[in-house]
Order: structure tokens, then C-alpha cells, then sequence
């Protein structure tokens, strides 16, 4: 697997489905395996560690609505470990412990405006998923996915 | 003076549980309660809703256990319909129900419970968890996640996604199984079976070293209530309710499940949002019973698959009549595991499970309707009661962790006696009041799920309320 976008959230929680919408408009394409999900969850490790660069979507709480983040990600033993919510380092820290590989790893955050019940994002988060699919398409189709990518897009 | 100590929260997440124990003059356990603090509501909120949303509402209820609410749900749907639905639906139904108990055991086997037994209770807590798992076997923790795997792929197969299909109907399922997705489900099967034997043998190696938990953790006697079927094989989907004493013997056998409240009554208590139900011809509190793993280990015959069935007998052999340390919960939960694997590739092997007709149509034909069946943590029950057009007007869930929440709570006062050896709250305690609640792996909408160790707030209390001690973890 060459790239793996795990989208993450609850799409009934308004703009906290934002993870699993990007992962949703990613599904189908070429190098891409996108995957959304409610939750990261134990098993999700197994796959991880097939992947060349793993990226992880989440919505964020923090900052202006529709701010997107992204962050360079590394194994960390004492994230969130529950059972039905694990953090993405926590996830990369038994890929490469179990598996004895970790891939490259990203976490782009998109900051929420309404978290109440509603199937729908904001505008403002909107406006950023479309941002959010070109880049990861951008990037990932072409394998440009580097180490100093942290920053804002 | 007395005192008290209280556990708030015991869970991690959502936080809505807690634990009181309370001391007297000479500092020894008097009493001790598990409070749970949150409410959920299900039963008001669907009032109004079509009875054919009722599985997709219900399987909110659980992130972890979703397929357990959707079967119930369903099957009180069908007596809402009074049709008898295809055999192949049921049996497609059986196969999601034995997959999610599959997964959900290996949750609480593999990721909740296990670094306990591979560190021991008295171990760090920084060093008691998945990653100490992982390093001292690692074998074991890709079995977890492999066993996990299983569960969820074939549920992702049957129902179309992982966590809340909506392939579960009143009536059946709404569609069949393809010959491709057979084959795929039944080629996980030897992998699936043999991480579990190789489970099933260290665990059995390893399990007699903690005599202490054992004696202790809700070890008391005490009734078992789980569904059969008429020979008395083990049953997660139909069949008649089955309770045994705790010698062994069957206090009654056969019981409908739709005439629950002949046999079962709900007490509730103050202080919590859980009901205590309790088996009603022996009054409350002494109607106390178990159910899941344990309760239906006690209660069967025998499981009905050829390696579950070796497990079972040997399981059986620790101890006679029935075996009543409720730490004895983890061992049977893989038992549990291994038949359910078994199981699924019976009915998988059977031709018809491709039949295309796995659905039964019809309109509401009465207005009460009553589903059972087993979820991981045992007996599950949906009650539902509808007007002429179809709404819901009455609903009342039983669910599993209730049924248990009066052994959960002798068990947290046993536990206390066993280890409160001071005034002074100490680690070792603390994480076998929690222990002992794991071993009954409660589903407190999924909150006490907790790898390693929950957030914890312990106060010990004066009489007047005085903070005599605190600690605060997580």
C-alpha cells in the first residue's frame, strides 16, 4: 500500500465528521487507500504498517473555523490508549513495535464551527475539505509527502 | 470514625461511573457500591419513532457492541410483524452476532484485560499496558489484533461497514450473502482458529498464578441466566432462557423470553442509572444472578462444536458444580471465542446460506414485541410496544451489563475486604477494584473500555466529610 488516509469523526456531529468526509472524496483513487472511520481502533495498527506514508484527518477544536493544520507525526507510547480511541501515536508506536515498521506519518487537523447534531459541514469547513482533497491528491499521487511538511496550507 | 472512600470515575471517557466504599470505626470495609452515573436515554427518545428505525436507533446505544442492539432490535421487530422469518436470514443474522462476539471479546481479552495478567496487579502502571503486553509477547498482542481483525472484516462483509450497519431488518436482512464473500469469510477461519488455540494454551499455563484474584474477584455464589437451545447447546441467537444454581443444578429451563417479567423484575436503586434485575421468584436482593461468558459456560449442556466443546469440559472440571470466581470470565470468554469461530463456519458450509431469500415482508400485525438474544456480555433483551400506525410508545432495554450490576457490586465489596489493608489508598488496590469490574467487561455505553489504567479520582472521607486522602490518576 502505497498511501493511507485514515479520516476519522462522527459525520452525525456536524463538522466533527470532517476526517471522514475528506477520507470519503479520497476513496477510489490510484495509490490512495482512504478509510473513514468513527473512531482509531487497536487493529488499525495491522494496517498502518503496510503503508508508505499514513495520513491521519482529524477535526480540531482549537483555533479559527476552517484552520487547517498539519503536523508531523511520531510513534508515542503514552498517547491516548482507550479502547475505542486511540491517538495516532499510540497507533504508529505498535505498528513499529508489532510490525518492526512504522511508516512516514501526518495529522491534518481541520478546526470546526459547529460539532451540534447535523450531517452537514459548515462553509467555512467546507471550503477547507476541498483544500485539504487537493493537497493530499497533490501530494500523495506524486509521493511528495516529506518529513518538513508541518506547517499551514 | 468511619469513612468513605469513592472511586470518581472509574472510566476514562465519558466518566459516568463510580465506586464508593465505605469504612467503619476500625477502619475495616463495611460497604461498598458501584454507582453508575450516566443516563443515555434510549428508551424515552424513540417514543414516536417508526419501530423499523428502532435497530439503526438502538445501535447507537454502542460503538463497540452496535450488532448486538440491531439483532435484538430486529428480532423484536419480527414479533412486531408476527412473521416467521427465512432460516437463512437467521442464520446470517447468527454469523454477524457470533463475528461481534468474536471481536468484541478479543477486545477485552487482548487490549483491557491482558496486560493484568502478563505484568501482574502489583506491577507499575506505567509498565501494565499494551506496549508491556507487546514486549513480552508480542505474538499474543498481534493475536488480539488479528482476532479483532476477524470479527470486524466479517461484519464489514455481511452489513456493508464496521460500526453501525444498517444490514439488520425487521423481517430478516436486507440482502444475501454473495458466494465470494463466503468463500473470503471462511478462508479467515483456520487462521482465526489456530491464534486462538495457541491463546486458549498459554492462557491455561498462566491463569492458576493469581489464587488471590481468583479467590476473590465476585467469587460468591449466586444464580447464571443465558439462552439455550431445547438440547440445552449453547444458544446466541434463539432458543429459551436457562438458569442454574450455583451447585450446578437447574433452577428452570425453557423459559420464553417473552414472558420475561414472570421471572425477571427490575429494581432501582438511588444512586445509580443502572437497573438491577433481579430473578423474580426469589426477591430482591437475593434474585441475584450472572450473566455473559461465565453464566453461559455454567449453564449449558455443552457448546455444540467439536474443539469448543474439549475447552468447555476442561473449563468446566476447575471446579464442581458451577465455577463461580467471576475472574473465571476472561478464561471463558475465549471458550466463547473458539465456539463462535466453530460455529460460523458450520453454517457457512452449509449450501443454503447463499439462499436468496432472506427477507420477510409484511406490515405491524401486533402491537407488542419482545427480542432477545446474546451479546458478548450476555442476555439482551428489547421490549417494545407500538400504537396502530407503526410508532413507538414504549420501550425497555435489558441489557447485559444490568443483569450483572448486583455480582458487580458484591464483587467490588469483595475485592475491598480482600485488599483494603489501610486507610491509606494504595495502587494495588485501586487497580483490582477496577479489575474486577473489567472481568465482567461492562458496557457502560462502551465508557469502561480502558486500556492500561482509567482515570481515577479517590477520595477518602471523614465522617464529616474531611478529605483524609486523594489521588487522582489519568
Amino acid at each position: 500500500m502505497n498511501a493511507l488516509v485514515l479520516g476519522y469523526g462522527n459525520p452525525l456531529r456536524g463538522d466533527d465528521g470532517v476526517g471522514w468526509v475528506v477520507a470519503e472524496r479520497l476513496q477510489g483513487m490510484a495509490g490512495i487507500t482512504a478509510v473513514p472511520l468513527h473512531q482509531l481502533l487497536p487493529e488499525h495498527a495491522d494496517l498502518i504498517h503496510t503503508a508508505v506514508h499514513v495520513i491521519f484527518v482529524d477535526a480540531a477544536v482549537a483555533g479559527e473555523p476552517g484552520a487547517v493544520q498539519v503536523q508531523t507525526l511520531a510513534p508515542d507510547r503514552h498517547g491516548l490508549a482507550a479502547s475505542h480511541q486511540m491517538s495516532p501515536g499510540v497507533l504508529l508506536a505498535m505498528a513499529a513495535e508489532l510490525y518492526g515498521r512504522c511508516p512516514t506519518a501526518h495529522l491534518i487537523t481541520i478546526t470546526g464551527q459547529n460539532f451540534a447534531y447535523s450531517e452537514t459541514l459548515s462553509p467555512p469547513v467546507q471550503e477547507s475539505v476541498y483544500q485539504v482533497v487537493g493537497f493530499l491528491v497533490a501530494q500523495l499521487i506524486g509521493e511528495l509527502v516529506s518529513e518538513d511538511a508541518n506547517g499551514r496550507i | 470514625m468511619s469513612k468513605t472512600i469513592t472511586i470518581d470515575p472509574v472510566t476514562r471517557i465519558e466518566g459516568h461511573s463510580k465506586i464508593t466504599i465505605q469504612l467503619d470505626d476500625r477502619g475495616q470495609v463495611a460497604d461498598a457500591r458501584f454507582h453508575v452515573t450516566q443516563f443515555r436515554g434510549f428508551e424515552k427518545m424513540t417514543e414516536g419513532r417508526p419501530f423499523y428505525e428502532m435497530p439503526a436507533l438502538t445501535a447507537r446505544i454502542c460503538g463497540i457492541c452496535p450488532v448486538s442492539h440491531l439483532v435484538a432490535s430486529a428480532k423484536a421487530g419480527d414479533a412486531l410483524l408476527a412473521v416467521r422469518i427465512p432460516e437463512t436470514a437467521a442464520n446470517l443474522r447468527r454469523i454477524m452476532n457470533l463475528a461481534q462476539i468474536t471481536q468484541s471479546h478479543a477486545l477485552s481479552f487482548f487490549h483491557l484485560s491482558s496486560p493484568d495478567f502478563v505484568m501482574g496487579f502489583d506491577a507499575d502502571p506505567a509498565e501494565r499496558n499494551i506496549f508491556g503486553v507487546m514486549q513480552r509477547y508480542p505474538d499474543l498482542a498481534k493475536d488480539g489484533i488479528a482476532l479483532r481483525k476477524f470479527g470486524q472484516s466479517i461484519i464489514e462483509l455481511l452489513g456493508g461497514k464496521r460500526i453501525h450497519p444498517a444490514w439488520v431488518v425487521p423481517g430478516g436482512v436486507s440482502a444475501p450473502l454473495s458466494e465470494e464473500d463466503r468463500d473470503t469469510i471462511l478462508a479467515y477461519v483456520p487462521d482465526a482458529k489456530a491464534r486462538l488455540l495457541r491463546t486458549l494454551d498459554w492462557y491455561k499455563g498462566i491463569f492458576g498464578n493469581f489464587d488471590a484474584e481468583i479467590r476473590s474477584f465476585a467469587n460468591f455464589p449466586s444464580l447464571f441466566m443465558g439462552l439455550v437451545h431445547r438440547d440445552g447447546r449453547i444458544s446466541m441467537y434463539g432458543g429459551n432462557i436457562r438458569i442454574v444454581d450455583a451447585v450446578g443444578n437447574i433452577v428452570a429451563d425453557q423459559l420464553p423470553p417473552e414472558k420475561y417479567q414472570e421471572y425477571i423484575a427490575e429494581a432501582v436503586e438511588p444512586d445509580s442509572y443502572l437497573k438491577s434485575p433481579y430473578y423474580k421468584p426469589l426477591g430482591y436482593p437475593d434474585g441475584i444472578y450472572r450473566v455473559g461468558p461465565l453464566a453461559r459456560m455454567n449453564i449449558i449442556s455443552r457448546c455444540g462444536t467439536r474443539l469448543a466443546d474439549q475447552e468447555w469440559a476442561e473449563f468446566r472440571a476447575l471446579q464442581r458444580g458451577a465455577v463461580l470466581s467471576s475472574y473465571m470470565y476472561h478464561y471463558a470468554r475465549l471458550v466463547e471465542m473458539l465456539y463462535c469461530i466453530e460455529r460460523l463456519e458450520q453454517i457457512l458450509n452449509d449450501p443454503d446460506i447463499l439462499s436468496k431469500h432472506v427477507r420477510a415482508f409484511a406490515s405491524p400485525n401486533q402491537l407488542e414485541g419482545i427480542g432477545m438474544s446474546e451479546a458478548p456480555r450476555g442476555t439482551l433483551l428489547h421490549h417494545y410496544k407500538i400504537d396502530e400506525n407503526g410508532l413507538i410508545r414504549w420501550v425497555n432495554l435489558v441489557i447485559a451489563t444490568g443483569h450483572n450490576n448486583l455480582a458487580m457490586n458484591k464483587g467490588v465489596l469483595q475485592v475491598a475486604r480482600q485488599f483494603i489493608r489501610s486507610t491509606k489508598i494504595e495502587e494495588p488496590m485501586l487497580n483490582r477494584v477496577e479489575a474486577v469490574i473489567r472481568a465482567f467487561d461492562p458496557c457502560l455505553s462502551c465508557s469502561t473500555h480502558a486500556i492500561g489504567h482509567m482515570a481515577l479520582h479517590v477520595q477518602l472521607l471523614a465522617s464529616d466529610g474531611e478529605v483524609v486522602d486523594e489521588v487522582r490518576r489519568g
